[in-house]
């Protein structure tokens, strides 16, 4: 289900992720199935599912730390089986509930993870990525902060090497309002001021409404839906909310399957 | 390889705030300066006898016996050293090694690093790396202690100090084999329990079961390396038994070759009938260690970075 004026725009642009009938078993359950995803550089694609939809293993394939079991997918111009390094050198990725080293501070996090993406000198790119996080507590132990503290810290890992697509698994999890509020400004601007694509599992969906600029929604490891925002609320205007664009979208699919 | 640096010093600045590791630290080199001076006090106390003895003797006219001491190694006084190695030392190994596997397992960072520029085989070379510093440095702070109040309590050589280096080199190869073993399962196991517990059953084996097969045959043989007073026949079974582990009885192997390496009193720990070369341990010893590297090789290439989270 994809609309002709996004067939148009991808015919157009360079994907940033492109999977080719990309499947994921493990022993008889598939995970994934054929999956046909393609991300433009530049966009904030929201990538909706229920829980066991798909959504992490699509992830977890697409940040090389799963192999597939069949099929392709490419990020950033590069194979995730046959050149993982050349992927990893150009993303940056926060997992579901980051928690980092408690032991250590969050610069020393931090310099570790620049340190492992190639960063011989970090603490000046760090200073600048704690900046413009307005994150002011570096010096202080990571078992010391909050959980939206710890996230923004989780978030300065992803960025610190400058990626060109980050991909950030249920980042609002367990987040107050306010945090989330906070986490929606730095993944806009991130994508604003930095030209970052953000690739992004969420259940949210309002936040998907406030920060995505396309969404996918994946159904029993096969997308059912893929779409821009805005031809999506177009074609069901008829809908109250997100919620219910949704929950038809996946009523839809599941009744087509 | 810079990848491996940067996980090394990343595991050498973790370890140092590690507080276990700090306590078996300061314990082992408590344990060197005692083993030192218990060495030097018990020769000290069996030398006034002596001299009390050859007095009384003289006033009666007796014969007199030789020194206790005649042509011992001025190095005898570290003889404790040899099972404080592989009683703590091994422990504290396993110690290194579990903390440098798990730390990254319960912090849930491993998909983060795997998510950069570095390979699985880069990863476990950096902790190598840092296991054999941290390791390193705990034995050469030892041979520092060693050395040191074997100068103020005893006259020692320019021999006596290779053969000093020589037996702190060796515990280090002897000692890493359980440090990999540690890394081994702190890599791989669901729980950080078992993780933990895996190995310290394999040292219980190693440093108490085997020889209970071998030198156990001689009672004081497995606890303290002192002279074999009776050369006891077993049982044709317990022979048989007796030749097919004792190649496998590491810790044996251990004080055997650092026992020569310190001129310590040699304790023959097989029957006359079950003669093996004397080289043995210092091919087996080096051969354990190469086992337990291999097994790290395994438990990193089994270990998956999307599901290594701890499972507690």
């Amino acid at each position: 289900m994809e609309s002709n004026t996004t067939k148009q725009d991808y015919a157009k642009g360079s994907f940033i992720v492109d999977t080719q009938a990309l499947t994921k078993t493990y022993g008889d359950f598939p995970a994934l199935k054929d999956l046909e995803l393609r991300v433009l550089e530049g966009e904030v694609f929201g990538f909706l599912g229920h829980n066991g939809a798909g959504k992490t293993t699509t992830v977890n394939i697409l940040t090389t730390l799963l192999k597939p079991t069949s099929g392709k997918a490419t990020v950033a111009g590069c194979d995730v089986v046959k050149d993982g390094m050349g992927v990893r050198r150009q993303i940056g990725y926060l997992p579901e509930s980051v928690q980092l080293y408690d032991g250590l501070t969050a610069n020393e996090n931090l310099e570790y993870f620049a340190r492992l993406s190639g960063i011989n000198k970090p603490r000046r790119r760090i200073a600048e990525v704690l900046d413009f996080l307005h994150v002011s507590y570096g010096d202080k132990k990571v078992s010391a902060l909050s959980r939206g503290m710890r996230q923004r810290i989780g978030i300065a890992q992803a960025i610190v090497h400058g990626p060109r697509i980050i991909f950030l698994d249920e980042p609002t999890a367990g987040l107050d309002p306010f945090g989330v509020r906070e986490l929606r400004d730095i993944i806009l601007n991130l994508n604003r001021e930095f030209g970052m694509t953000i690739f992004m599992n969420t259940h949210l969906l309002s936040e998907v409404m406030q920060t995505c600029s396309r969404i996918g929604v994946l159904s029993h490891g096969k997308l059912i839906y893929a779409d821009s925002l805005a031809n999506t609320l177009k074609r069901f205007k008829d809908e109250e909310s997100l919620e219910q664009i949704y929950l038809k979208i996946e009523g839809n699919g599941n009744n087509d399957q | 390889m810079t990848s491996s640096y940067v996980v090394a010093g990343q595991e050498i600045r973790a370890i140092l705030r590690e507080k276990t590791f700090i306590l078996l630290l300061v314990i082992f080199i408590g344990m060197t300066l005692a083993s030192t001076y218990i060495g030097w006090s018990s020769a000290h106390t069996i030398q006034s006898v002596y001299d009390a003895t050859v007095s009384l003797l003289m006033q009666q006219g007796s014969p007199i016996p030789p020194p206790p001491f005649a042509g011992a190694s001025h190095l005898s006084l570290l003889k404790n050293m040899v099972i404080y190695v592989v009683l703590i030392g091994a422990l504290l190994a396993i110690t290194v090694g579990y903390l440098m596997g798990i730390r990254d397992r319960r912090a849930a960072v491993t998909r983060i690093i795997f998510s950069r520029n570095i390979t699985k085989q880069q990863f476990l070379g950096g902790k190598v790396l840092a296991m054999f510093f941290a390791l390193g440095s705990i034995l050469l702070a030892a041979a520092v202690v060693s050395t040191v109040s074997s100068m103020l309590l005893s006259q020692i050589t320019f021999t006596d100090l290779v053969r000093i280096a020589s037996f702190y080199g060796f515990s280090l190869v002897y000692l890493a084999g359980f440090a990999f073993l540690g890394l081994s399962f702190a890599l791989t196991r669901k729980t950080s329990t078992l993780a933990l517990v895996i190995p310290i059953i394999i040292w219980v084996a190693i440093t108490f079961v085997l020889p209970e097969l071998t030198s156990a045959l001689y009672p004081t043989a497995s606890l303290n390396p002192t002279s074999l007073q009776t050369d006891v026949m077993p049982s044709p079974v317990l022979n048989a038994i007796h030749r097919a582990v004792y190649p496998l009885s590491i810790s044996e192997q251990f004080k055997i070759v650092t026992e020569r390496i310190l001129l310590l009193p040699h304790q023959p720990v097989v029957t006359s009938g079950l003669n093996y070369p004397f080289w043995l341990g210092y091919v087996a010893v080096p051969i354990w260690t190469i086992a337990c590297l291999i097994t790290s090789l395994f438990a990193i290439g089994r270990l998956n970075p999307s599901q290594a989270e701890l499972n507690e």
